[in-house]
């Protein structure tokens, strides 16, 4: 019996072997060796690698382009889950209600979603300059108020966020709806027969059950957003001034343009531990919500 | 049904995949060679034998894409064995180079740039020093490049020479009675004539963020180096600092000047054709670029009546100076398997043939001795500031790799108020001791 | 069913139809909306450059093929594409072998190591890609695994596995072991077990597994970016392909439709399975 036992722990280990060796090799290998780098002044093609200490922390904490970046990410998270959200809720209710064509419609507003964010982002800077050019023209909008999307620093984050929610809300909805399809029929029945309104329904016995799935695509979104790359990336290369050079941008201008790779990866190490904080005080408060509720 | 469907789409993925295989080399080897023959010596072995070799060549100057292709055809026809490659990078070229070299995937021969000495320090970059055709570029051509070392080590060959002034619509200057200024007040007087005649002085083209380094270095290099050229020394032994050198305060201001005298609203909605256009359209009087602008701004119009003149950044007309520099330099990887074809290309390249052919499309000024081409009427203009010495040569050539990215970022934040000059000035100080410390590390 | 009630229901009925086409109007609206960057696209990309300076939003007046087919030569389309169908052919096919094997026994294996390399697999959630990029790109380096798109399939399978392996032992976990046992008492050993009565259950979370792979890889950027760092598949060639035709919107418009083309034709096929993958994907997730 304890033979057999330890010849199928054996086994089972073997399972587990290929993707363990995948997943040291291609992960745990190189987080570890990030970590380490972190605390060096590792330097482009310069073989010699020295152990710094903090220094490279003390300097990004203090450098302003970092915390712009930092500061910046922050706003475009904040801007981006709330936006995708609300409109991957209200489309998700939209579609759960009595639509016609449902699936035609779940397509289209999925579509964007299966594109890839770099050619996304250069349909969207036509749209932001020669298509809302010719709109002007059209509507004969006066220079004075025509808004330039990209080229303005208080506006291109904005834009840049415009662009996300496009792409990313049909994915939220689409786990919204399987969230709105787990409601109990006999719930919403039976509030409809006492004479509840749709809005109602939606406020009292709609968004409560869903909470848990709100709490998940927040999560979800906010450590999409944190990392944003490829839209500034493709967009605005981070400008205009910096006004969109994202933290994940800045981790590969510092790495790949000015060569610092102790550096960069000691802003990589910050944005880790940003993500960890957030995600673990999100938990505490639904954890704590959670249990208020019950 | 549908669950048969999935995988019925795995297996035909798995198909395409060991058909990609049993299909030689797969579609993903388009590589060079380089990684298959390792052995160098077997390599250089290789070479003398008429093998058909393919070398790559990688650069980021899109203007010459069509003059290369010439230039290779007619090396091919001298070396029907050597077969090169052109990829033309004009994306983020810096950091594409970079993840190359980190993936052992480093091109034959590539485009030197300001990051060449830090390459070359990794031990990627074949030294040229002592072949036989760096003989044919002129010796201040070599000089300036800074593409050499203090251990007589060279880096990359030097291809052309450029300049960075300001073009201006010789016709608008004509119309209103203008002349190139030569000192800070002609210069303002000059803006407000335009100003006050509705045109607009200067062409911007910032949403290509690269394009407000060349106003401030048009002003740093007279007002700063062409008055101290060891600044950049003293600047790193501590002798010398931005916040306490006017000259650079004076080349902000500038910078600031030229920002406030064009489309200054539209200015980082436009990019660097968008602002060629302008300039072509006769819609700014102005522009501050390198000569490669002629080549988009004449595609736009090639009637456009162009001259080139230099930034004044003083009372004193001795000091307007045009910024003269070493353009487009070519470097041989230390890991190619074909040294000599490299060799040979590069050789081809400084023959009066190809370097005039090179200058008269790509118009800029040859590195080849006894090559002279008027590549266009502005040729004159920039040609009487040579002959009169009225030039400077130097500005970020030698900066720490790490400082240009913070100085580039800086300008927009000082156009846009993000920061005191002053505030600005002693953070670039920082920014580059620290670039300074961790390139020496 | 007494008489009452049914007229009530069909009354009720009735007036939800009626909603049901003010909600679709209202919808559809929405839809347009969402769908204009698309449309705006499509119809540029059959204009040539002067017609799109005159304005961006007519009709074209002489639809032109010729975007297309400088945008097939110029970005190597077909090579590019090839290369993308193997790279996330490949990353699923080996993805979902090692995942399987793994999260199998992950759920089936009644130890406190199962729990720690669980949670190990799982905490590799919190660490973003930029992280470990560059040692990432040096490890890869060491290995000879870059400039190819074979290196890149085994980094995909390092980088991509923990999801599915936690999909996939979540499906187990929901799976009574009694056939397993059954099995077992017949002499079945655990290898032969895997094969004939494990994998034959978990069709549908593999499909899932293989469909949001499929959605991960096709689309990434900046490891293949960093890993190949050639234009060879169709984000990198689009992205080349952006730096050198700047400004020649006509172009960039075509290259956008014919590199979407693929996805849409994947989605249509795929639509379910998609749809259901990423509801499963990130209720687990």
């Amino acid at each position: 019996m304890q033979r057999t036992k330890r010849r199928r722990s054996l086994t089972y280990f073997a399972f587990i072997l290929p993707a363990m060796l995948f997943f040291v090799s291609f992960f745990i290998f190189p987080f570890l060796k990030s970590l380490w780098l972190s605390f060096t002044d590792a330097y482009g093609y310069n073989p010699d690698v020295h152990l710094i200490g903090l220094k490279n922390y003390q300097e990004a904490l203090s450098n302003p382009s970092f915390k712009n970046a930092l500061w910046i990410t922050l706003k475009y998270t904040l801007f981006v889950t709330v936006l995708a959200n609300l409109a991957a809720l209200g489309l998700a209710f939209l579609l759960d209600g009595n639509v016609h064509f449902k699936k035609l419609f779940r397509a289209i507003f999925f579509l964007p979603n299966l594109m890839s964010l770099i050619i996304v982002s250069f349909v969207w800077v036509f749209l932001y300059g020669g298509v809302y050019q010719s709109f002007a023209e059209l509507l004969q909008i006066p220079e004075a108020l025509q808004i330039s999307w990209l080229g303005n620093e208080h506006m291109a984050l904005i834009s840049m966020g415009i662009t996300a929610v496009w792409q990313c809300a049909g994915y939220y909805m689409l786990i919204y709806i399987a969230g709105l399809q787990s409601v109990p029929h006999e719930l919403i029945e039976a509030a409809q027969i006492d004479g509840a309104s749709s809005w109602n329904i939606v406020r009292k016995i709609k968004l409560p059950l869903l909470a848990p799935v709100i709490f998940m695509n927040t999560i979800l979104l906010v450590t999409a957003c944190l990392k944003t790359f490829d839209i500034p990336m493709a967009m605005t290369s981070g400008g205009p001034a910096g006004a969109t050079t994202t933290i994940a941008l800045q981790i590969y201008n510092t790495g790949f343009r000015a060569n610092r790779t102790g550096y960069a990866t000691a802003q990589s190490v910050i944005l880790f531990l940003i993500i960890c904080a957030i995600t673990a005080v999100l938990s505490i408060f639904q954890n704590r919500k959670g249990a208020k509720d019950t | 049904m549908k669950r048969n469907l999935s995988l019925l789409l795995c297996l035909a993925m798995v198909l395409t995949l060991f058909a990609g295989c049993s299909a030689k080399q797969g579609a993903g080897e388009t590589a060079p060679p380089s990684t298959s023959s390792s052995d160098p010596a077997q390599a250089a072995s290789n070479t003398p034998a008429q093998e058909p070799v393919t070398i790559h060549l990688f650069h980021q100057k899109q203007e010459a894409q069509e003059t290369f292709a010439k230039i290779i055809d007619a090396f091919h026809d001298a070396y029907p064995y050597i077969t090169v490659e052109q990829e033309i990078v004009t994306n983020d070229p810096s950091a594409i180079l970079k993840a190359r070299i980190a993936t052992d995937e480093v091109p034959d021969i590539f485009q030197g740039a300001l990051d060449t000495m830090d390459i070359a320090q990794g031990g990627y970059i074949m030294d040229l020093a002592g072949e036989p055709f760096l003989d044919n570029i002129t010796g201040e051509a070599l000089r300036d490049a800074s593409f050499t070392d203090a251990d007589g080590h060279t880096w990359a060959m030097p291809v052309d020479g450029s300049c960075e002034g300001i073009f201006y619509n010789k016709d608008i200057f004509a119309a209103y009675d203008l002349t190139p200024p030569k000192t800070l007040s002609e210069f303002d007087a000059l803006l407000e004539t335009l100003r006050d005649n509705g045109v607009t002085p200067f062409a911007l083209g910032f949403k290509d963020a690269w394009t407000i380094k060349p106003i401030a270095l048009v002003a740093a290099s007279p007002a700063v180096y062409a008055i101290d050229a060891d600044w950049n020394a003293k600047k790193s032994s501590g002798q010398a600092a931005f916040a306490d050198t006017p000259a650079w305060t004076t080349s902000f201001e500038l910078l600031k000047k030229v920002y406030e005298n064009g489309n200054t609203k539209t200015a980082f909605d436009t990019d660097y054709n968008g602002a060629c256009a302008m300039v072509a359209r006769g819609e700014a009087a102005m522009m501050v670029q390198g000569l490669w602008a002629l080549e988009p701004i004449k595609s736009v119009n090639p009637d456009v009546n162009l001259g080139m003149m230099a930034m004044p950044v003083s009372e004193n007309p001795d000091d307007t100076k045009l910024f003269q520099f070493p353009d487009f330099g070519l470097s041989i990887s230390a890991s190619t398997p074909h040294p000599e074809a490299c060799k040979r290309f590069l050789e081809f390249l400084t023959r009066p043939d190809s370097a005039e052919l090179w200058c008269s499309t790509a118009k800029l000024f040859s590195a080849v001795k006894g090559v002279s081409v008027d590549f266009d009427p502005l040729a004159a203009d920039v040609n009487a500031y040579i002959d009169a010495g009225m030039v400077s040569t130097q500005a970020d050539r030698g900066w720490p790799t790490a400082f240009q990215p913070e100085f580039e970022a800086a300008l927009p934040n000082y156009l846009l108020d993000k920061a005191s000059l002053p505030d600005i000035l002693k953070s670039l100080d920082s920014a580059w001791d620290t670039a300074k410390a961790a390139s020496q590390s | 069913m007494n008489r009452v009630a049914t007229l009530h229901t069909r009354r009720r009925s009735l007036r939800r139809q009626r909603r049901g086409v003010g909600i679709t109007v209202v919808t559809a609206l929405i839809a347009l909306v969402f769908f204009f960057p698309v449309l705006i696209a499509v119809l540029n990309s059959f204009k040539d450059k002067g017609e799109i300076i005159a304005s961006a939003l007519t009709l074209p007046q002489a639809p032109t093929l010729e975007n297309y087919r400088t945008v097939l030569e110029a970005s190597h389309f077909p090579t590019a594409f090839l290369n993308s169908c193997l790279v996330t052919g490949g990353g699923i096919v080996l993805n979902l072998i090692v995942s399987t094997l793994a999260g199998y026994a992950l759920a089936r294996w009644n130890s406190v190591w199962a729990d720690v390399l669980t949670l190990l697999f799982l905490s590799s959630m919190f660490v973003p890609f930029h992280t470990i990029m560059i040692s990432l790109l040096t490890t890869a380096k060491g290995m000879h695994l870059t400039g190819h798109i074979y290196g890149l399939i085994l980094i995909y399978c390092g980088l991509q596995c923990p999801i599915p392996i936690f999909l996939i032992k979540g499906f187990v976990d929901g799976v009574p072991k009694e056939l397993e046992e059954a099995a077992m008492i017949d002499g079945c050993g655990t290898v032969r077990l895997f094969f004939s009565v494990v994998l034959p259950m978990l069709k549908p979370i593999l499909a899932t597994v293989a469909v949001l792979n499929a959605l991960w890889i096709w689309n990434d950027f900046l490891l293949p970016y960093l890993i190949l760092a050639k234009p060879v598949t169709i984000p990198l060639s689009q992205m080349y392909f952006y730096g050198q035709y700047n400004q020649q919107w006509n172009l960039i418009m075509a290259g956008f439709v014919v590199s979407t083309i693929p996805v849409v034709l994947f989605f249509l096929l795929m639509q379910k399975h998609i749809i259901n993958g990423i509801a499963a994907g990130a209720v687990k997730g």
